[in-house]
Order: structure tokens, then C-alpha cells, then sequence
């Protein structure tokens, strides 16, 4: 038996069913990972077919394999560096001349291709038939039917696969031809790169040259660490300039038109009929649901659909996931003895992991529900009826999904979230501004202030308010970063609605896994840390036990005389112009490890010992109690709560996602302070010149 | 000529080209927009994004780029 490994790499425009068939062919076993230097998801995964091992690596979604988009680096990177044995181009059958215009460009980096035509059912229903035979011909590619939600053709395209490795399937190679003009100026460049063996050993010629053609920038930059690099620009621009002048249009568009040109040569002798117009049952739902009246509303009512889903929902797990964290506490006080490393155990470690984790049911019903509505192909419309308020702003119509996850879920695969948007600036401005929504964990803060200050019967008004809020600073924030440090418009919003599809739950389950589990590792990695720091924090230095001091006294008195309380006096200045002193200062400090924590924090200065977070009535009354506390300053500390920075995941997971700078973190942590400060003590200082709270 | 923004609902057109440079050409070929090919306007409220149909896919496009597309009708 064979034991040889195959390694073959799936690429495919976006909508095209391609991580379907990347489920069907590797099932649960994949493993997804970044691009290395890149913020670009990897997915991986292995199967055994015929004896071989086959790793399966899906590449980013792209529409073609230009230098304009990291995705598209990333994925001709892949092609030309790791050189996998296949490329299977993963096509719409329905939408064929569009999906066609990337296996021309992969057709020039001379791997052997196969081309899965999938959903080839819905081509068929349209009336549409295809000669697989002329088709692979004309295009010198192996040819599968597919149909990715129903498992249709998956050993089909694996047999080919197979096939094609062990040269099986002999296919013609098949050049496209870009006319004479431009092939003599191909000449006169292959001329110049066949010169230098190592660079041609390197990268197909003919790719590379066609590149050169199209003025791509990557490979300027690669043509500049070799010797012909000098001769090679030189002709370069001798070439662009004469072909500029012969057509009188750019050679880039020149090139596409010639690629096109052949695709639909290629379709009109193998496709009947040739071209048709779809989308018949997905243009009326489009009427309904991009109407300039009705596009908004409709839109408010499925994110009110996905929030309702991921609390009923969420809402029994959240309270096991606590019971076991709680349950996991009892076990380590029953049997460790008392002292140090038994409140590092329980306060630290179960405290801290158990707060991030207690949210993850409620994150993974949110995915579940958000994957729902991307398969379906509604959020790709959510984005286009967004795009005109939020371009506005600064932002990208796809920038509302980041902010949405963050609203009541969490800020961490909020950010990741924003991986969507494909330029640098509306990426930076959307993770700056998403994690002043109101997470979940923010929420406990507000229901104890509000409980405490505010009466009961307009506490939902104020909630309500405070949600306004939030979506205001956010995005007057995205306005004033546009203004001063983003210069410059969003990027433009081209975007393809995907016809509407009713998405496979394999396919709904594994997204959400896969995010889910990304959140964890994620989350997971740096809690532990982080709670220990924390711990740390308010632990020491120790102070010697006084007789006669009740338990819970003795731990309030500790807390103000450790690091973290000693930090807290020392930011009282800066807090007291806000209506805080050191109590909510260190409160607010502590919160950075997690927002829930300012609860429990309040909760050890005002000397309660444990204080549950959901259950913080007793807390409330003690709230109630201090003088030093009024509704105003309640106000300004919620105000505060609601805009500072965010807490430390959010922050390592926003400092990797914005390409490991510190500039941008500490730009974001500056920035978020400010706004915080600024917020709180217009409404404190406010206030009080209104005479309110005084 | 007239720009896709002020075209109306429903009229078939012919891409020309688009200003702004070689970005905005590169993201209009990828969805299969070249120089003299047909597209279809599904949806232009006016002021809004626009929606377009190209080579049979439906295609929403900024009312940013929509301005900056030169089209003429068929």
C-alpha cells in the first residue's frame, strides 16, 4: 500500500460553496490557524482516500489573484511557495464566465487544476448544460461535477484528484492568448527573466511576466532581489507605455479583457444556453428586503432575532457553565487548606477562567445565530442596506457585523470579525470603535447602578439609553478618528449578493465550532494569566490579621492596602474630578482584567467577601447606603464603565489583529481614556453646574 | 454618458470606465467588470448603494464608486 501524502489546496471566489465541499471532504478534522506574518484564517485538514494522505489546505476566498488584496497575496503565495501537488478551483456552475476569471490566473501558475463545477443542480434547474468534455479541452483542466450541500461528487473529485497526481489524466496545456501585441512584449520580457536561472526556477515564467505586465507591485518587489531586476523595470516600462499607447487603455484592463475574452470563447462552444439571467426567487426577497422603507427595519428585526435566539437560548448553559465554576470552587476550599494557594486557586484561577468562560455559551449560540443569517446570504445585504449610514461615519457597510457581535456577546470575536473588511483603515477605525459597545460583560455593572440609583420603573429607559449611548460614541469616535487620524475615505463597497441559500447544519455547526473554539484559544491563553496578575494584585503585600476583625472587614482593609489599592489612591486625583474616589478607581482598574470583576471588586471593598455578580442585591443596598454615592455620580461612573479601556483580552486580541504594533494599542488604550474622562466628566461636572446630585 | 448613480432602475448599460485609478478598475474586473461589458441596474435609489446585475451575479456597489463609474445606456 501506498503511505505518500498528497497536499491539495482548494481555491474558489467567495459564495462559491467552497468551504462546503472543504467540510465534506475533511469532515471534523480540521484545524484552523493563520497565515504566518498575516491575519489571514487558514484552514486545514487531512483524509485517507485510495492509501494516500490527503491534506487538504482551503485557501482564501478570492475573486482573482491580483496584489490588491492581502487574501489574494496569501493565496498565490500559497500556490507558488508551498507548490501543492492539485489546486482544486471550487466554481459556482450557476455564475460560470465570473468564476472562470480565477482558473485563468491559476492556470498560469502551472500546478495541475481540477475544476469542481459545484452546485451544479442549481446550473441544471436554471436549464443550463455543460459539456464537461469540450470544457476541460478548451481549458486543458480535469472537470467534477459537484453539489457541496448535498454531498454529491465528493469521490468524484477525490478519484480526480488522485488521478491527476498520479498522472492519470493527461491534460493539454493550455496558454491563453493575449493577442500579438502584447505577446510581443512578452517576449521581449521573457528574454530578460529566462536570463536569471534562480528566478525562473522560482516562479513560472509566463506568470511571472504577465505580472510584470500588469504592473503587479508584489512582483516588482520580488524582481528587485535579482541581477536583471535593472533591465527587467526598464522594459518594463517600456512595454506598459507602448501597449498604453497602442490600445489606449491600461494593459491591466487590456489583459482582463483577453482573459475574459477566452472564458467566453471557452463558454459559448461548451455552455447551453450560453447566458441567462437568474435570481428569480432571491430578486423578490431583495425587493422586500433592500426597499429604502422597509431595508432598515427589517434589518433591527433579525439583529433583535439573533440577540432574542442567543439569550433563550444561551441562558440555561450560562447558568450550568457558573454552577460547575462554582461547584469546581467548593471542591478546592473543601479540600485545600486554608492560605495562600488555596485564594489562588479559587480567586484566582477558577475566578478568572470561570469569568471568561461563563460567557462562552452565550458567544456560541451568537456565532451559531450570525452563521445562520451569513449563510443564508442575508449578511451580505445586512452590510449593503448599512453601508450608506455607516460610510457616513468613517465606517464600511460590513463594519455593523464586528459591533453587532459585540453588543451583549464580546468584543474578542468582535474584533476577530473584523478580518471581513479588506482595507487596512476600516479595519483599524472598526476595531477602535467596537469595543465601546456594551458586551456582556459590561452588563452586570450597569444593572447594579441602575438597580441601586435609579427607580426600578425607569431602569429599562435607562438601559435602553445607555445602548443608545453606546452606538453614538461609537460612532461619533469613528467620526473624529476619520477626522484626525484615518484621513481619507472607506474603502469603496463592492460587494456580490450571493443568491439566498437554506444553509446545511453540518455547515452552520462547524462555523460555529471553529470560531468558537478560535474565541477559546484565545480568551483561554491569556485569562489565565491575566487572573493571576490580578490576584496577584489585591493579594499582596499581606497584612498581619487584627483580632477581633470580622472576616469580611479584615478583607476590605486588605484590599486598600495592597498594590491594587495603593494604585487606587494614586489615580484618585485623576478620578475625583469624575465623582469617584480610590474605591472606584481601583473597581475600575481591576475591570480591565475583566468587566465583570469591577462588580465583584465594589463588592470586596464594601467588605461582602464574595459577592455573586447576578445576584448583587445586597451589594445594591450597600450602594444605597453610602453617602458618597449619589445618582450623579452613578451616572458619570457608568459613563466611565461604558467607554474605558477595554479589558486585557480585548487588547492582546486587538494588538495581534492590528498587525502586532504597539502604536495601535497604545493608541487605542490613549484613546479610549480620553474619551472615558472626557464622557464622565462632562456629565459629573455637568450635572453638578445643573444643580442635579448635589 | 452619465454615471451609474444617476442611471435608473431597470436600464441596461455598457461599463466604460471608472475614475479613480488602477484599485477601483482592479476590484471592477475581478466581479467581471470590463470596458464594454453589459450591466444591468437592479436597484438605484438615487443617493444609496446600487445594485447591478454582472455576468448573471447580482453586485452592490457604494453609491462612492457608483459615482465614479462612467456608463452609457445599450
Amino acid at each position: 500500500m501506498h503511505s505518500k501524502s498528497i497536499t491539495i489546496a482548494l481555491a474558489g471566489n467567495p459564495n462559491s460553496g467552497k468551504s462546503t465541499i472543504f467540510n465534506n471532504l475533511t469532515g471534523a478534522h480540521q484545524h484552523v490557524g493563520n497565515y504566518p506574518g498575516v491575519t489571514v484564517e487558514k484552514k486545514e485538514g487531512k483524509l485517507k482516500f485510495q492509501g494516500y494522505v490527503i491534506k487538504v489546505v482551503d485557501l482564501p476566498g478570492t475573486y482573482s489573484l491580483s496584489a490588491y488584496s492581502e487574501d489574494e497575496i496569501v493565496a498565490r503565495d500559497f500556490v507558488i511557495k508551498e507548490r501543492p501537488d492539485v489546486i482544486v478551483h471550487i466554481i459556482d456552475s450557476s455564475n460560470l464566465e465570473r468564476n472562470l476569471y480565477l482558473a485563468t490566473q491559476l492556470m498560469e501558475l502551472e500546478v495541475p487544476l481540477v475544476l469542481a463545477m459545484n452546485m451544479s443542480d442549481v446550473a441544471e434547474r436554471k436549464g443550463q448544460t455543460l459539456d464537461y468534455k469540450k470544457l476541460s479541452q478548451l481549458l486543458g483542466t480535469a472537470i467534477v461535477s459537484t453539489v457541496g450541500n448535498k454531498n454529491i461528487g465528493t469521490k468524484d473529485l477525490l478519484e480526480s484528484v488522485v488521478n491527476m497526481y498520479e498522472g492519470k489524466i493527461t491534460t493539454k496545456e493550455i496558454h491563453i492568448d493575449y493577442g500579438p501585441e502584447i505577446r510581443e512584449e512578452m517576449g521581449k520580457l521573457e528574454k530578460i527573466v529566462k536570463q536569471d536561472k534562480s528566478l525562473i526556477v522560482r516562479y513560472p515564467w509566463r506568470w511571472l511576466v504577465v505580472k510584470m505586465l500588469e504592473n503587479d507591485q508584489e512582483v516588482l518587489g520580488i524582481l528587485s532581489k535579482y541581477s536583471i531586476s535593472e533591465e527587467a523595470i526598464a522594459q518594463i516600462e517600456k512595454s506598459r507605455h507602448h501597449l498604453k499607447l497602442h490600445f489606449g487603455d491600461s494593459p491591466e484592463t487590456i489583459i482582463a479583457d483577453r482573459r475574459y475574452g477566452f472564458i467566453s470563447g471557452a463558454c459559448t462552444e461548451s455552455l447551453e444556453p450560453s447566458l441567462e439571467q437568474r435570481h428569480d426567487i432571491s430578486d423578490r426577497i431583495d425587493k422586500i428586503v433592500l426597499n429604502r422603507v422597509l431595508g432598515i427595519p427589517i434589518f433591527a428585526l433579525v439583529m433583535y432575532s439573533i440577540f432574542k435566539f442567543t439569550f433563550t437560548f444561551s441562558g440555561p448553559m450560562v447558568g450550568w457553565f457558573e454552577q460547575i465554576f462554582e461547584w469546581l470552587g467548593q471542591i478546592a476550599i473543601r479540600y485545600m487548606p486554608e492560605g495562600l494557594s488555596q485564594s489562588f486557586i479559587v480567586d484566582g484561577l477558577i475566578g478568572g477562567v470561570g469569568g471568561v468562560l461563563g460567557f462562552f455559551p452565550l458567544v456560541l449560540f451568537m456565532f451559531l445565530a450570525i452563521a445562520f443569517f451569513e449563510d443564508s446570504g442575508y449578511m451580505a445585504r445586512a452590510a449593503f442596506v448599512m453601508d450608506k449610514l455607516m460610510s457616513k461615519f468613517g465606517l464600511h457597510g460590513k463594519s455593523f457585523l464586528p459591533m453587532m457581535i459585540s453588543t451583549n456577546g464580546c468584543a474578542v470575536p468582535g474584533i476577530m470579525a473584523t478580518r471581513t473588511l479588506e482595507s487596512k483603515r476600516d479595519r483599524l477605525i472598526t476595531m477602535m470603535v467596537t469595543p465601546f459597545m456594551i458586551c456582556g460583560a459590561k452588563l452586570p455593572i450597569f444593572a447594579l447602578f441602575i438597580g441601586a440609583f435609579f427607580p426600578a420603573e425607569y431602569g429599562a429607559n435607562i438601559m435602553f439609553l445607555m445602548y443608545l449611548l453606546s452606538v453614538a460614541i461609537a460612532f461619533t469616535s469613528a467620526w473624529l478618528l476619520k477626522k484626525i487620524v484615518f484621513k481619507g475615505e472607506p474603502a469603496h463597497f463592492v460587494m456580490e449578493l450571493p443568491p439566498y441559500r437554506v444553509p446545511t447544519i453540518k455547515g452552520l455547526l462547524l462555523k460555529m465550532w471553529e470560531r468558537g473554539w478560535m474565541y477559546l484559544k484565545k480568551a483561554g491563553t491569556i485569562i489565565i494569566l491575566i487572573s493571576i496578575i490580578i490576584w496577584a494584585g489585591f493579594t499582596f503585600p499581606k497584612r498581619g490579621s487584627e483580632a477581633g476583625m470580622s472576616k469580611e472587614a479584615a478583607a476590605s482593609a486588605q484590599m486598600e492596602q495592597s498594590f491594587a489599592g495603593r494604585v487606587g489612591k494614586f489615580v484618585e486625583p485623576a478620578v475625583r474630578p469624575l465623582g469617584m474616589d480610590w474605591r472606584g478607581g481601583v473597581a475600575l482598574i481591576a475591570g480591565v482584567a475583566a468587566k465583570e470583576v469591577v462588580v465583584s471588586t465594589l463588592g470586596t471593598i464594601y467588605s461582602l467577601g464574595e459577592v455573586d455578580v447576578e445576584e448583587s442585591s445586597s451589594l445594591k443596598a450597600e450602594l444605597q447606603k453610602d453617602k458618597f454615592w449619589n445618582p450623579l455620580k452613578a451616572m458619570a461612573f457608568l459613563m466611565f464603565s461604558l467607554i474605558y479601556l477595554p479589558c486585557f483580552v480585548t487588547m492582546a486580541v486587538f494588538y495581534r489583529e492590528s498587525g502586532s504594533r504597539l502604536k495601535w494599542l497604545l493608541f487605542l488604550i490613549f484613546w479610549t481614556t480620553v474619551i472615558a474622562w472626557g464622557a464622565a466628566f462632562i456629565v459629573y461636572q455637568g450635572g453638578r453646574l445643573l444643580g442635579l446630585g448635589v | 454618458m452619465m454615471r451609474l448613480s444617476q442611471a435608473r432602475t431597470k436600464v441596461n448599460l455598457i461599463f466604460t470606465v471608472a475614475e479613480g485609478g488602477q484599485g477601483i478598475m482592479q476590484k471592477l474586473t475581478d466581479m467581471g467588470l470590463i470596458p464594454g461589458e453589459k450591466l444591468k441596474v437592479l436597484h438605484n435609489s438615487g443617493h444609496g448603494p446600487v445594485t447591478v446585475l454582472i455576468k448573471g451575479a447580482k453586485v452592490a456597489l457604494g453609491h462612492g464608486i457608483a459615482t465614479k463609474i462612467i456608463v452609457r445606456e445599450e
